[in-house]
């Protein structure tokens, strides 16, 4: 229609979102505005129609229950004994505290979707005994960090839900594709440490734990701490993997499964869970307008003309399939830095989509490498959100640059992750192709 | 004038408890669905569309509970270098002049769309179980409407704040 | 403004249900575009957007009828819930074939009546837009005599879901669009109908489970209409008029050969993977064919009963053509 009109859209969303207007809400404004000149009357009407459709995406059902999941397990007493005895075997290798940190924080993100629940949990557990050890602010801030940031990569994911639903690609396959590219990530982080610590061990120290424990009182205190855990978090990617569940139905196992790991382990409260379920509301609603918003926003963008904007911006490019691949990836990156990641997903890819079609690029390949770019969104400065939370958790005395610094190595880990997917796509593959019967 | 604002927070309170019940609802009826199809072969006609209805409705329904706690994510990178008494000007009006008559534009679509479907008792589209589908529709016009309601009292609040406080001469020119 | 200028239309905005890089929207758009713009000499045209940007896809019809498009492209198939003669316009389970549909929406009435329901029930223009050949279904368990359904879990949706239930004691399951593919692939259902050949292809639903059952006569042919807003259409040339007809027969026609061919492929294909073909047995294709029979006229008395007297109408000529052609096409 009028292509002219469709260039201002994103300046002005984004004067909105830089002026301190929640994300969600800049994005509607924006739609309702530039819907007028198009729908006049009928504006909201229109733009009703995706207030429906997104209430009513099925799909989106798995948001609030993994939410849930890691809402229960962060009030339970399982992450506690999980790190007492993930240090008590781990503690005597080269930056021992980091590796039982690096650790807990893959079995807890196994174990939700979210980044939040996972880092502030482990933040608070392991701090002290860090700083009591000796290590540096910069390896205790990067572990941490880059640790929460796991959430996103082993599933179960709500980045994985929301961008699969959006680029209309199988959840379930999806989520065993980002599955070997998560524990290679987690092994690049843990060569990081290991390496951080053999340069500098004063900053990294070994530590004794539990040494004078009987080695039986050890493995049942370990089998006592992890099996629970370990069995709750197979079963949810379990019956996703083995087709017992869709993944909707899968999150809900796992919400139920977490209470139920809760009364097991007497940690229940009435009232924990309900604040749990009241927490899980609000930020599922939070989560979904601002996929609301971007829908209106793609809708009326596309209206406006500027599909053809963008193709013709692309057009010129002439990059060619791998080049393109880059080039919207870097796109992912960038979007990362200034914004949260699901705005980030939901105003790129919508927008993307049609040219990794017509380029022939696997979608699904594809969307794990752009998981692994969402996933440095939370690491990278100046919107750092796994920054932030660590600053909401930190003792005064941790600067915010110590922490980008400990945080800038594990950024460089998860782009070599992504330049190994882009090099062998194989990583991604394998997991989907096993899963075929 | 403040019994306005806090009946509108008691509102919130009510809508955001009745969406914490609608999740462990939804995870109720998910594993209903899960067993009778996966152990009893029998699969219901109704999970997939009552689990649907019930997330858009939690998702409604507490969004005016997270704009109270403040859960909707905010970009403050540029606006954190503003003074305090910037950011709320700024806020006032673009809620005021922007926001309020954008989303109350849609609420009110919203309690008409809910009205064409109880008068017409529109079912489901493509459900094999064929649903009504007002109870839903009236669940979005609430939920958007209650929202409204909240950022208006937040504006409101806001606003007789900068009022209240004039400028401090050390943010004055 | 949205509202139809009646002098120097040149343009018609038009939603369609999917996205620009799908066969269906190929083979509905393109070809009708094409034609048109040559019968225009490009002095009209219609500026179609892909599913979900002027509406979520299956808000379809009510965006041309509440004016946010001015016309729609869209399966009559979603609209059954709404009213049962869209089974019937649609794709109807156990009804006719591609080939016989086109005969009667062309020459046997079928495209009168859909025009004269659409102006009468919902204040739009229709004609018809595409049609595409028979779908097929992916199992896990062998499907041939009306037994064999009983207990299936069957990932299916609209009148076929019913019939499923109600006459073969079938477990019809709902499954969202993202998740078929993962669901038959881990047994989460036993059988899955998507679309046809070539479209499950694009799925891989051929890996996802072992056989193929054909013909799949639950969706003998599936359709698409246009359907454009009548005050918008009454306001036309009678010339532009005529021509988007045109436009429209031609998208038909080709829409239905390329699809088939596109079939045939896409056969060979899953052949050659090693996928096993499980033709039914005439007893189940009688058994389909009758229950969908019956549904239509129950649904006719039904319907009639409530003063509503369309789907005895559409019921009567359809099923009227399907007998002659049954006792009399070579
Ligand atoms: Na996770
Ligand atoms: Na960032």
């Amino acid at each position: 229609m009028d292509a002219d009109l469709a260039i201002w859209m994103f300046p002005a969303a984004f004067a909105l979102i830089f002026a301190g207007i929640p994300v969600a809400f800049s994005l509607i404004i924006v739609a309702v505005i530039f819907a007028f000149p198009v729908f006049g009357s009928l504006t909201g009407l229109q733009l009703y129609q995706f207030v429906g459709s997104v209430s009513s995406n099925y799909s989106l059902a798995a948001v609030p229950l993994f939410i849930f999941m890691g809402a229960v397990l962060e009030s339970s007493g399982i992450g506690k004994r999980a790190f007492e005895s993930l240090s008590m075997w781990m503690g005597r290798l080269p930056g021992g505290l980091a590796i039982a940190t690096l650790s807990m924080c893959t079995l807890f993100a196994a174990g939700t979707g979210v980044v939040g629940a996972v880092e502030v949990m482990t933040g608070l557990l392991v701090m002290g005994p860090m700083r009591a050890a000796g290590y540096s602010k910069s390896i205790i801030s990067g572990t941490i960090c880059a640790g929460g940031s796991l959430g996103t990569m082993i599933p179960p994911s709500i980045v994985v839900v929301i961008y699969a639903s959006v680029a209309q690609i199988p959840i379930g396959t999806l989520f065993g594709a980002v599955l070997v590219p998560g524990f290679l990530m987690v092994g690049f982080f843990l060569i990081w440490i290991i390496v951080y610590a053999l340069i500098w061990p004063a900053s990294a120290p070994r530590v004794h734990f539990g040494q004078d424990m009987p080695l039986g009182r050890k493995l049942g205190f370990t089998a006592y701490a992890l099996f629970p855990p370990l069995v709750l978090v197979t079963s949810v990617i379990g019956s996703i993997l083995l087709g017992i569940a869709a993944v909707t139905e899968a999150a809900a196992i796992g919400a139920v499964g977490a209470v139920l790991l809760n009364i097991l382990y007497r940690d229940f409260s009435w009232r924990e869970t309900w604040n749990a379920t009241v927490k899980t509301a609000t930020v599922s609603s939070m989560i979904i307008f601002i996929a609301l918003g971007g829908t209106m926003f793609t809708s009326i963008f596309k209206i406006q003309g500027g599909a053809e904007l963008v193709d013709a911006a692309v057009s010129s490019l002439d990059v060619g399939p791998a080049g393109l691949v880059i080039v919207l990836l870097f796109a992912y990156f960038i979007a990362g830095m200034i914004l949260d990641w699901i705005s980030a997903v939901l105003i790129c890819t919508p927008i993307f989509l049609p040219f990794l079609h017509a380029a022939g690029v696997d979608p699904m390949w594809f969307g794990v490498l752009a998981v692994i770019m969402l996933q440095t969104s939370y690491l990278t400065p100046p919107m750092a959100p796994a920054v932030f939370y660590l600053k909401g958790i930190a003792p005064r005395d941790f600067s915010t640059l110590a922490m980008y610094r400990g945080v800038f190595p594990f950024i460089l880990c998860q782009f070599l992750t992504a330049a190994a997917v882009f090099a062998f796509p194989e990583i991604a593959t394998i997991i989907p192709e096993l899963m075929r019967p | 004038m403040s019994h306005a604002l806090r009946l509108i927070d008691w509102l919130t309170r009510i809508t955001g408890y009745v969406a914490a019940f609608g999740i462990l609802l939804m995870i109720g009826v998910i594993l209903y669905e899960v067993t009778s199809r996966y152990f009893f072969n029998a699969p219901t006609v109704w999970a997939y569309d009552i689990s649907y209805m019930l997330n858009g409705t939690v998702i409604m329904l507490a969004g005016a509970l997270a704009m109270k706690v403040d859960q909707h994510v905010v970009i403050d990178i540029v606006s954190q270098v503003f003074r305090e008494r910037t950011k709320r000007i700024i806020e006032v009006t673009v809620f005021a002049l922007l926001l309020l008559p954008a989303l109350g534009f849609i609420s009110l679509i919203a309690w008409s769309q809910f009205w064409t479907a109880y008068v017409h008792g529109t079912v489901e589209t493509v459900s094999p179980w064929r649903p009504v589908l007002w109870p839903f529709r009236l669940m979005i016009a609430v939920g958007l409407s209650i929202l409204w309601l909240q950022i208006l009292s937040k504006t409101l609040a806001s606003a007789l704040r900068l009022i209240a406080t004039p400028t401090t001469p050390a943010e004055g020119h | 403004g949205t509202t139809a200028q009646a002098q120097g239309r040149s343009r018609i905005r038009a939603a369609h249900i999917v996205p620009e890089s799908s066969k269906m929207y190929q083979l509905s758009v393109g070809p009708f575009q094409r034609v048109l713009d040559i019968v225009t000499d490009g002095s009209f045209s219609f500026q179609v957007f892909a599913g979900g940007t002027i509406a979520p896809p299956l808000q379809t019809y009510q965006a041309v009828q509440d004016g946010l498009a001015e016309a729609g492209m869209v399966p009559p198939l979603w609209a059954v819930n709404l009213d049962p003669v869209n089974s019937l316009f649609g794709g109807h389970p156990g009804g006719m074939a591609a080939e016989e549909l086109l005969n009667w929406y062309f020459v046997g009435g079928g495209s009168e009546l859909l025009a004269e329901h659409r102006r009468e029930t919902m204040g739009l223009h229709s004609m018809l837009l595409s049609i595409n050949p028979s779908e097929v279904w992916h199992s896990h368990k062998i499907i041939r005599v009306p037994e064999d359904l009983q207990g299936v879990r069957f990932r299916t949706a609209g009148a076929w879901a019913t019939i499923l239930n109600e006459y073969f004691g079938g477990a019809a399951t709902t499954v969202g669009p993202s998740e078929v593919f993962t669901m038959l692939e881990r047994r989460g259902v036993d059988a899955a109908e998507w679309s046809t050949p070539s479209e499950n292809l694009i799925m891989g639903l051929e890996d996802a489970a072992p056989y193929m059952i054909v013909p799949g006569i639950h969706a003998p042919a599936a359709c698409l209409e246009l359907a454009i807003r009548a005050e918008v259409w009454d306001e036309l040339d009678a010339s532009i008029q005529r021509k988007i007809e045109i436009a429209a027969r031609e998208a038909v026609v080709e829409c239905l050969t390329e699809w088939s061919a596109a079939d045939l492929t896409a056969m060979e294909t899953m052949r050659e993977r090693g996928i096993e073909i499980i033709e039914m047995d005439q007893s189940l294709i009688d058994a389909i064919r009758a229950a969908g029979r019956d549904w239509a006229e129950a649904q006719a008395t039904e319907r009639a009963a409530a003063g509503d007297d369309w789907m005895r109408r559409v019921t009567e000529s359809y099923y009227g053509f399907h007998d002659r052609w049954q006792a009399n096409s070579i």
